[in-house]
């Protein structure tokens, strides 16, 4: 029994680090900064308004320093100042995609219906001890997402991606094989050759610099395109129930 | 029915006259002070403040086809004895209408008839009865009648005067009688409208919300943040100038949560249909005023009216000229003060900028390369600086600070070799020195 109160701590450890925003993982900060963090960045042209959710960033006429000052002395715990992801993002996921197991992606859709593909922290190749040796974009003889050509503002020319299309294959030092799939229908923006020249980036920043690809679904499917897909509150249960499925066999 | 006409000299009868087989009445009862006084009524009902005017008037297609079956005919005259007669011997219809009606209009209102006066007084005739007149030139010079566009008719006067020209004299005599028919009715003035020409007023504006639009956010017909800088400028003065709408512009723009601090941006609007432009540059300074104190969201300086070429301005400082801001960083790492003095010796950075995501459903996909200038940081504490720039135009500041998921590079994260984010923005300075400053 001792065993699944330590699985369980170790769970919850790993939920406050992992799932909360990237600017409050970290250790070593000093309680001043907390609350110094506690003023929120400024009001995004993102989901917040358009949900017409206007607590953050109200401020008129102000001084940056005077209310870091203020911030500074208030004292108590407070929440450290939501990322770029945060502001501007919803995260939804799919869960072990083309049914390999825990092979999860995390869209994070943008208030103007643009999604950038990215893998979720309980992928196997953001686990600890996975190097990647190479990353292709050539998915089949004829297709390499590197052509892909986008132009003018309709994203004329571009691949058009169902859920299934696959973006690219991770090959790593182990042997194994990833791909890594849409998720979302949409027009193909690009996929991200930074990570062809460092691989691990995708491990040290796989919700920001690391993403994948970035797609545009259709205006008329902004909303319905992430109708199949989990949101947070579902992934982290799915992600649980997995950590319990495991714990349960002998 | 007889109506008698006492001029000065001679005493006239005149039975009540047909309407001309030519003019179809326009040199008739139109060319009388009795129709310039029913315009005129209509012109000071409308209520527009004016210093001279210009007359435009629009005729039936169709006159244009009986205009030629008469210079025809006068041509023939001339030519029995043995003179000739060109197109441009002989005085245009319109021609003849303006120079009787102007000085009728003058005396009227009170002011000179200038063509290029700003305010305009129309009059459009037409004649139905005789509207097919025109169809026989489709036949003859089909190439000068393109299909309608829309639901008008496809004989415009244009094309009609075009067709006139091609068409051959023989032609035309076997399809149109010389001289024309008789029309059973006159013309009528189906319109008489006037308008003024746009005024432009310009100035420079400064934001101090965090919370306000350049232009009104509406989704799905609902607004979801009150007001916009566009409204608390222009809507003042589309009510002391009384127009009809506006249109705003200015040099560049900012995000929502961007405050425009210094001197303030640019801007000019243009104010369609103005029922008032007489204004002194007190009335302006007054009017700046009231801009002023009807909100402390947005300040306006230097209001003045100017020429259309103040559009072309806006666009040269939004495109061509520097801005300089003033970012309030945060950094994941803690930095110390030596940390972020190599900012401040890095000039004229290239840097390299994909269309930002949060702006890429809306615009093509491209890698802009623009030029920071130079960087000025002021060390807060273990996490966070302030870093001013001065920028070429068009660089996008958010991204060039939070990296964009590295689609811009090099950014202030990547310089630090960290993770770096934006909290807050204000524009400095927008460095165009138009419009002239004013001296209060």
């Amino acid at each position: 029994m001792g065993w699944y109160v330590e699985f369980w701590e170790q769970l919850v450890v790993w939920f406050d680090w992992k799932l909360r925003p990237p600017s409050a993982a970290g250790g070593g900060r000093s309680h001043a900064h907390e609350a110094r963090c506690a003023r929120r960045p400024p009001l995004p042209r993102g989901k917040a308004e358009v949900r017409g959710d206007l607590s953050v960033g109200l401020r008129s006429l102000d001084l940056a320093g005077a209310e870091l000052a203020m911030a500074a002395g208030a004292g108590g715990i407070a929440p450290a100042a939501p990322s770029l992801v945060d502001r501007y993002f919803t995260r939804w996921y799919k869960a072990d995609v083309k049914g390999k197991p825990c092979e999860d992606h995390c869209i994070l859709q943008h208030s103007n219906r643009i999604c950038v593909i990215t893998l979720a922290e309980s992928h196997p190749l953001l686990q600890n001890g996975k190097t990647i040796k190479s990353i292709n974009y050539q998915i089949s003889a004829n297709c390499s997402r590197l052509q892909n050509k986008v132009s003018g503002k309709f994203k004329r020319g571009a691949q058009f991606l169902t859920e299934l299309a696959p973006l690219c294959r991770i090959s790593c030092s182990d042997g194994e094989e990833y791909t890594v799939s849409s998720c979302v229908r949409g027009r193909l923006m690009e996929v991200n050759e930074n990570i062809l020249d460092k691989p691990s980036i995708l491990q040290e920043k796989p919700s920001t610099e690391g993403y994948i690809a970035v797609v545009l679904p259709k205006f008329e499917e902004s909303k319905s395109v992430t109708e199949g897909l989990l949101t947070q509150k579902e992934y982290e249960e799915v992600v649980v129930k997995r950590i319990n499925n495991r714990s349960e066999t002998p | 029915m007889t109506a008698i006409v006492k001029d000065e000299n001679m005493m006239l009868e005149k039975s009540y006259l047909n309407a001309c087989n030519i003019c179809l009445g326009i040199l008739q009862e139109f060319c009388e002070k009795k129709f310039i006084k029913k315009v005129c009524q209509k012109v000071e009902s409308a209520g527009y403040e004016f210093t001279n005017l210009v007359f435009s008037v629009s005729f039936p297609p169709q006159l244009s086809v009986r205009e030629h079956a008469a210079w025809l005919l006068v041509k023939q005259e001339m030519g029995k004895q043995g003179l000739s007669l060109g197109r441009d011997d002989i005085v245009q219809l319109k021609e003849a209408y303006k120079w009787i009606t102007h000085p009728l209009f003058s005396e009227e209102l009170g002011v000179p008839v200038d063509g290029k006066s700003l305010f305009e007084v129309s009059v459009i005739f037409a004649h139905p009865e005789t509207d097919e007149d025109c169809h026989f030139l489709s036949t003859s010079c089909p190439d000068c009648f393109k299909p309608a566009k829309n639901k008008q008719s496809v004989f415009t006067r244009m094309a009609v005067v075009k067709a006139l020209d091609k068409i051959k004299e023989e032609d035309f005599r076997k399809k149109f009688p010389c001289p024309p028919n008789s029309p059973k009715s006159f013309c009528s003035a189906v319109e008489i409208e006037c308008a003024h020409g746009a005024v432009f007023v310009a100035g420079r504006y400064n934001k101090y919300s965090r919370n306000l639009p350049q232009t009104p956010w509406i989704i799905d017909g609902e607004r979801k943040l009150e007001s916009s800088v566009e409204e608390l400028i222009s809507s003042q003065l589309l009510t002391v100038f009384k127009a009809e709408s506006f249109n705003f512009s200015s040099s560049g723009r900012e995000d929502v949560d961007v405050r425009t601090l210094g001197n303030g941006r640019p801007f000019a609007v243009e104010l369609v249909n103005p029922r008032r432009v007489q204004f002194t540059s007190r009335d302006i300074k007054e009017l700046q005023q009231k801009i002023n104190i009807s909100s402390d969201k947005i300040q306006v300086r230097d209001l003045q009216l100017v020429t259309r070429e103040a559009i072309g301005h806006m666009k040269e400082g939004e495109e061509v000229k520097t801005k300089t801001y003033s970012a309030l960083v945060w950094t994941d790492k803690a930095i110390q003060k030596k940390d972020i003095e190599f900012l401040d010796d890095l000039k004229d950075l290239q840097i390299n900028q994909k269309t930002p995501l949060r702006v890429l459903h809306r615009r093509p996909l491209a890698i802009r390369t623009r030029i920071i200038h130079t960087m000025e940081t002021h060390y807060i504490d273990e996490h966070h600086f302030r870093l001013h720039l001065k920028t070429q135009a068009g660089t996008y500041i958010k991204e060039f600070v939070h990296g964009d998921f590295g689609r811009t590079k090099p950014n202030i994260g990547s310089l630090m070799d960290g993770t770096a984010d934006i909290l807050e923005l204000d524009v400095e300075s927008v460095d165009v020195d138009w419009p002239p400053a004013l001296n209060d």
